[in-house]
């Protein structure tokens, strides 16, 4: 068991190969103790990063070692595979129903999950991102998202030009 | 390899400030579970900083590559540009990614045809009656370029829709 401690002192034991599905943790638990001091990450977000890798790891360890979990815990440098897509339908199912967050909840995951190197994880909230960008306007994107719009009136001029080159048919 | 030494160093010195946050806020493991009503501290919230201005821009140039290589073709590139309208540095980094005509076969801003290529457009036109539009006056008003990269545009109408559509030539055959 690995012992995560998020930045409010709140501490959460977890198998190692949940844990180990952030790269960072592997390469730290290797050559140290372990409880490992996540200081950025709260423990509201580290709940929900905890509980995505706990799916990715049962899902991902199991068709590799079936009948001991001990012996996936202790292979799973060699069971854990990452920056492939999630292929498994009914792991993408279960991805699609966690990334129903609001967009704050989601930069939290992804700035945490960025931080602890879980690549699935970041590609999975970028998508999300990318996804609900696509097919808005630049005001509906700042609203959407709390951008501030900091261009000069100049530069909004050659926005509205651009704009209306893009926009004029809608 | 120095990233990971620099993430254990600083793991390292963070590991005994660790160690005094739990005595100060005297919460203990409890073996197994998560400890779901730690989401109600205090901290939790204070600590993250939810705005999506503060988005890394390595991160939010992951997004802006999906949203730009998803949306190839107009009309849905428009997207690339809302993108570029929404803060000066959505603006830079879409910039940056979108690459010139020649490179990527796409159109995407008019301005960045027109500044940062300088080159003489050709157009082959059609039989048909063309009206022009805001978007045929962007490119004949391009400033005159060097000649030895001509980019070549050309309309098409579609019967069907009564629209016009401006082609992009990249090689001489096309027109």
């Amino acid at each position: 068991m690995i012992k995560l401690v998020s930045g409010d002192g709140a501490e959460f034991e977890v198998e190692e190969e949940v844990a180990f599905q952030s790269k960072i943790i592997k390469d730290i638990v290797a050559d140290a103790d372990d409880v490992i001091p996540l200081p950025t990450v709260s423990s509201k977000v580290l709940i929900q990063v905890i509980e995505y890798c706990r799916k990715h790891a049962a899902v991902n360890s199991f068709p590799l070692s079936p009948s001991s979990s001990a012996a996936a815990a202790a292979s799973s440098s060699s069971s854990i595979s990452y920056s492939k897509p999630v292929s498994d339908p009914a792991l993408r199912a279960w991805d699609n129903e966690f990334v129903k967050l609001n967009n704050s909840s989601l930069f939290d995951i992804v700035i945490a999950a960025n931080y602890l190197d879980i690549e699935e994880l970041v590609d999975l909230v970028l998508e999300t991102v990318a996804d609900r960008i696509k097919g808005k306007q630049a005001q509906e994107i700042r609203r959407q998202f709390n951008i501030e719009n900091d261009f000069t009136p100049e530069e909004e001029e050659a926005l509205r030009r651009e704009n209306s080159w893009a926009f004029q048919n809608n | 390899m120095s990233m990971i030494q620099d993430m254990r160093d600083e793991f390292g010195s963070i590991s005994r400030k660790g160690f005094e946050m739990k005595l100060g806020y005297g919460l203990r493991s409890r073996s197994h579970r998560l400890i779901h009503d730690a989401v109600d501290l205090p901290l939790a919230d204070g600590m993250s900083q939810s705005c999506w201005e503060n988005m890394p821009p390595e991160l939010l140039m992951e997004v802006l590559i999906r949203i730009e290589e998803a949306d190839g073709s107009w009309p849905l590139r428009k997207g690339v540009v809302a993108c570029a309208g929404v803060c000066r540095s959505w603006r830079s980094i879409m910039k940056d990614i979108v690459k010139t005509p020649e490179v990527s076969g796409k159109l995407t801003f008019p301005i960045s045809v027109k500044q940062k290529l300088g080159l003489p457009l050709h157009f082959g036109v059609g039989s048909y009656c063309i009206t022009l539009t805001y978007l045929l006056t962007s490119f004949i008003q391009l400033q005159p370029g060097p000649r030895d990269f001509p980019l070549q545009c050309f309309i098409r109408r579609n019967r069907n829709t009564q629209t016009y559509h401006l082609y992009l030539g990249l090689t001489q055959d096309q027109c």
